[in-house]
Order: C-alpha cells, then sequence, then structure tokens
C-alpha cells in the first residue's frame, strides 16, 4: 500500500508503549496493532485527532505517502 | 430465491406431518420418530457448547443440523487477525466466546429465535504466511433448515469485521 503508516516511529520517539496510547485514546491494541501495521480499511479523523493529541505530533508525522 | 426456497421448505413439511399423522393412526411408528428426532435435538442442544464437538456438528454426514461456511483471505497476521475476531465478536453481543489459540479455533453460540433453536459459529484461523490468514466461517444451526440464519450469521459476521477495520 502506497499510504505507510509511522505509528511505531512515533512511538518510539515519544518513548511511549503501544498499551499506553491504546488506553490513552481509548482505542483497543489490538485496532492499534492493526493501524501500526498498516492492515485496516480506513482511518477515521476522529481517531487521527486523538493520536496526534497523545503523541503530540501532526497526520504528517503518522502518515506518509510512498510511490514505491 | 430464499422465499421460493423457504415455500419449498414448508411444503415439504406439509407433506411430512401428513405421513406421520397417517402412520400415527396405524402404528407407533409416527411416535417413536417423533421422540426419536426431539431427542436428537435436546442432545445437540445439551453438548452444543463443547468445542470439542465440532466435527461432529460440522460433520457431512450429520443429517439433523444444517451447515453453512464460508472461506476468505485476509491480508493481516494470525494472531493479530484471531483477536480482531474474538474483539469483533464480544463487542456485538456473542456471550460465550471459546477459543483455541493453538489451534487458530473461535466458537460462540447464536441465541435462540423465532427461526431457530439457536447456532454455533466456529471461526478457523489458518495461518498462510507471516502477514496472510485464511478465516473459515462456519454456522450450525440444529434444524434441517436455517430459514436462512446461517446466511444471516455469515453476513453479520463480515459486515463487523469489515466495519471494524476501519479505526
Amino acid at each position: 500500500m502506497p499510504i505507510i503508516v509511522n505509528l511505531d516511529v512515533m512511538l518510539a520517539k515519544r518513548k511511549m508503549q503501544l498499551k499506553e496510547l491504546s488506553e490513552i485514546v481509548e482505542i483497543s491494541s489490538v485496532n492499534l496493532s492493526i493501524l501500526k501495521q498498516g492492515k485496516g480499511k480506513a482511518i477515521r479523523f476522529t481517531t487521527l485527532e486523538a493520536i496526534c493529541k497523545a503523541l503530540d505530533c501532526q497526520p504528517g508525522d503518522l502518515l506518509e505517502y510512498s510511490e514505491g | 430465491m430464499r422465499t421460493v426456497k423457504h415455500f419449498i421448505v414448508i411444503l415439504i413439511m406439509i407433506g411430512i406431518s401428513i405421513v406421520i399423522t397417517q402412520t400415527m393412526d396405524d402404528s407407533n411408528v409416527g411416535v417413536f420418530l417423533l421422540i426419536g428426532i426431539t431427542g436428537i435435538i435436546f442432545f445437540n442442544l445439551t453438548i452444543r457448547s463443547k468445542l470439542s464437538m465440532k466435527d461432529y456438528f460440522t460433520s457431512k454426514y450429520n443429517i439433523l443440523t444444517s451447515k453453512y461456511e464460508l472461506k476468505s483471505s485476509y491480508d493481516i497476521p494470525h494472531d493479530l487477525l484471531f483477536d480482531k475476531v474474538v474483539e469483533v465478536l464480544e463487542g456485538h453481543g456473542y456471550r460465550k466466546v471459546k477459543v483455541d489459540k493453538e489451534q487458530g479455533l473461535i466458537f460462540t453460540p447464536a441465541s435462540i429465535s423465532f427461526k431457530s433453536w439457536g447456532e454455533n459459529l466456529y471461526f478457523t484461523l489458518t495461518k498462510i504466511d507471516a502477514n496472510t490468514t485464511e478465516l473459515l466461517f462456519e454456522s450450525v444451526a440444529f434444524q434441517l433448515y436455517s430459514w436462512g440464519k446461517n446466511e444471516d450469521n455469515a453476513n453479520g459476521f463480515y459486515s463487523k469485521l469489515e466495519e471494524s477495520l476501519i479505526i
């Protein structure tokens, strides 16, 4: 998929565990794992907003477009 | 198409009822037949929640259950899809979800409705490769004809699963 999810990169930068993020954004760790691995069908704006708020980042830090 | 199928089944049931009523006049064959079928239905209902009885219920030789299966492939690792399926089931009111992670098997009973005595839903996950998993969905109703309940279970589950992948 040309859209790459950099959630793992942002989690590492913020030194945060997936489980911790899951508790903050109130999204199950299964869903966050699916999102992290780029296996989700789509992402809601509300989810993006919650993750950006929790990780203090921009949507562009989480999502990246790559033609390869 | 489904309505035509239901109509044919109703005609067959009326036919069987007439035959049973006529044989009951002559002998006790009809009574024994009814007691036998009722006994098997109650036996099935008693052991329905045992995960080890999956092969018995899904066997093609078990003619007193109606079965439906659907196979699909997901671009999601085995363990992650396993947890996802359990989460979807528990999040949508399915109680008593039983799992056997080693065998990649998930079981949950669907509740009784006016259409059926309830169904057993089995999910078997098979690892194809590191990122691909095959999901086999099986719905078993404890009656000769499911009145579309098995298909409804499949459609309901798959739409919930697809919906849950929008995060």
